[in-house]
């Protein structure tokens, strides 16, 4: 009973590594299809192309799909709340605010949009945690929606503004491109950017994992439980978010993989976040690459990431809620 | 003897009500103390600021000779465990893993629960007579069921001192007599208590002694068979009480007042 869990988690290891290596030689040259093991040995520039262009890609997607299925799961524990995700409490929509201002104001300097949209999700986080404290009634949990539902309305309008004052030629398809997520600008410089937040905040989820359980209660029993919440809170939160806000700084607005995904690791592992935890995490990277290698491969252009993940994860969702064993008591 | 759990002068208020005022309590070691009142006169609430949950205005509250404040969230989590009324649970945690739960104080904050916990919380179950559920849904329980699985949660905390709030509130005549079984073993292992609830059949059953709270101060505090009396229940409820003993327990008659009509005279 105990070791079937495990099993699992091991099983999603192996299936993101095949799915990595499959990614790898799938694409368009020398034509579209996958790339022979013989060739890569035979041909130097196809060599190139898988180290240059498609791991670097390939390890962007793992990275980010990994931090927004960890991210969705840990959030959902924590506001007891099974339909939340980043998207819900103001981080997406900050990381777009500030995105686009970026645009607007610095032109698009790709490390300055990271750093922007970055601040921007921290931002949207922070602001609706402080709302959420200073209101004046119901629980915790509908504090925090009900806040990050303004703070998330607050940064849309504002991204409204900017799209409406931005240069239609320029500046405009530089932030609808990004509105819509996609991980075409991967590079090594990039996946540098991000590794050093996402792989300590997921680090830092994983060695915590059977405390989120306990950040699920309410907050009586959690304290009862000999745990300083509000400590607690701040970290496993702090974690989520700059992981979160990591994985968006370079992809642009991506939805649905931080509500699906957990859903999904629960229904194959359980509700213990011991085993939930690493499975979200290797859902969520094998969606996301899964996802990435469509969106590269299916035309000969390319399809914005978060369209496909949107696509998937809504099927996927549609799906869960249809068949049996999906249970939401609030 | 020295009291486990003395509550010295507290006082409390909520922002626009004054809840409790220099209420005192003293609870020894293997000692249970119930707590009666109305409906809203502070019972969750004194039992939220002996958990250290609710800050007081003013007044002490000392556990084992230490006052609460000088005790670590963890070290509090070993020492008492509320165990409350009811609880939502919104995932699908299955019993074992919810009663899991009760070793976090146990653990540190990067450990995982091995098979010691699992055996502890095994034991729980078997102790509060719930083995059989243990791979059932928690969230699916009923009332009363859910109500046994929260007692082993707590009791795999190993506390000193259990705070219950309305421990028999949800549960059948059988699970009530079996509650109290426990609760009567675990007093003589020492375990002390206070538990607020609104049958004072239960009370007079499990207290040693029992603490009246009416409008913001105790009315009464001592053994059941001194305070558990028809004036003092009468009062405390605003409703005529008749208060009787059969066999040796404690048997309450209470009686609707009639619209218009003087309250039923209680029988001399």
């Amino acid at each position: 009973m105990t070791d079937h869990p495990r099993r699992i988690v091991v099983l999603l290891a192996v299936i993101l590594a095949a799915v990595t290596v499959l990614s790898l030689l799938t694409g368009r040259y020398p034509q579209a299809g996958i790339l022979g093991p013989a060739r890569l040995l035979s041909d130097p520039l196809s060599r190139a192309l898988v180290v240059n262009l498609r791991l670097p890609r390939v390890v962007a997607a793992i990275l980010v799909g990994a931090s927004l299925g960890g991210a969705g799961l840990v959030l959902q524990m924590l506001f007891g709340n099974p339909l939340v995700e980043p998207g819900l409490i103001g981080i997406s929509q900050g990381a777009a605010f500030g995105a686009a201002a970026s645009i607007i104001l610095f032109g698009g300097t790709a490390w300055l949009m990271q750093l922007n949209a970055g601040l921007g999700a921290v931002a949207g986080l922070i602001l609706s945690y402080r709302i959420a404290r200073h209101m004046r009634f119901g629980g915790w949990v509908l504090r925090l929606v009900l806040a990050g539902i303004a703070v998330s309305a607050l940064f849309s309008a504002g991204v409204g503004l900017l799209k409406f004052t931005a240069d239609p030629l320029d500046e405009l398809p530089a932030i609808t491109f990004w509105m819509l997520g996609g991980l075409w600008n991967s590079n090594w410089a990039r996946v540098a950017a991000i590794t050093p937040i996402i792989l300590p905040g997921l680090g830092l989820l994983l060695a915590l994992r059977w405390r989120v359980n306990l950040l699920s209660l309410e907050d009586s029993i959690t304290f009862s439980l000999g745990v300083p919440v509000g400590r607690d809170r701040v970290i496993v939160l702090g974690a989520a978010t700059a992981a979160t806000a990591a994985a968006i700084s370079i992809t642009g607005v991506v939805n649905w993989v931080g509500l699906v995904v957990p859903h999904i690791a629960r229904r194959l592992v359980g509700t213990d976040t011991r085993y939930a935890l690493p499975a979200s995490i290797l859902i969520g990277a094998i969606l996301t690459l899964v996802c990435d290698t469509l969106a590269r491969t299916v035309v000969a252009g390319e399809i914005p990431l978060g369209i496909v993940t949107a696509l998937v994860g809504s099927i996927v969702f549609i799906m869960l809620m249809v068949s049996r064993g999906m249970n939401i008591h609030r | 003897m020295k009291p486990f759990l003395s509550v010295e002068s507290l006082s409390f208020s909520y922002p626009r009500r004054a809840v409790l005022q220099e209420i005192s309590l003293s609870v020894g070691c293997g000692e249970a103390v119930a707590v009666l009142g109305r409906n809203g006169t502070g019972k969750t609430t004194l039992l939220h600021l002996v958990l250290g949950r609710l800050i007081p205005e003013s007044g002490a509250i000392i556990i084992d000779a230490r006052p609460i404040r000088s005790f670590s969230r963890r070290q509090l989590g070993r020492t008492m465990s509320l165990v409350p009324q009811a609880e939502l649970v919104a995932f699908d945690y299955t019993v074992l893993e919810y009663v899991l739960l009760g070793r976090a104080p146990h653990l540190n904050p990067t450990q995982t629960p091995g098979m010691k916990d699992i055996d502890v919380a095994k034991r729980a179950l078997e102790r509060v007579g719930i083995a059989d559920l243990a791979n059932r849904a928690a969230g699916k329980l009923s009332g009363g069921e859910l109500q046994l699985v929260l007692l082993a949660r707590s009791l795999a905390q190993e506390p000193r001192l259990l705070l219950l709030d309305e421990p028999s509130s949800h549960l059948d005549i059988s699970n009530k007599v079996r509650l109290l079984t426990v609760l009567q073993q675990l007093k003589r292992e020492g375990v002390s208590m206070i538990f607020s609830t609104h049958d004072p059949d239960f009370a007079a059953a499990l207290a040693d002694r029992v603490a009246l709270l009416n409008d913001r101060r105790f009315l009464a505090v001592g053994p059941p068979d001194q305070t558990l009396t028809q004036e003092n229940l009468s009062s405390l409820y605003g409703v005529p009480v008749t208060v009787r003993s059969v066999d040796g327990t404690i048997c309450l008659r209470w009686h609707p007042a009639r619209q218009g009509t003087r309250p039923a005279e209680t029988p001399k």
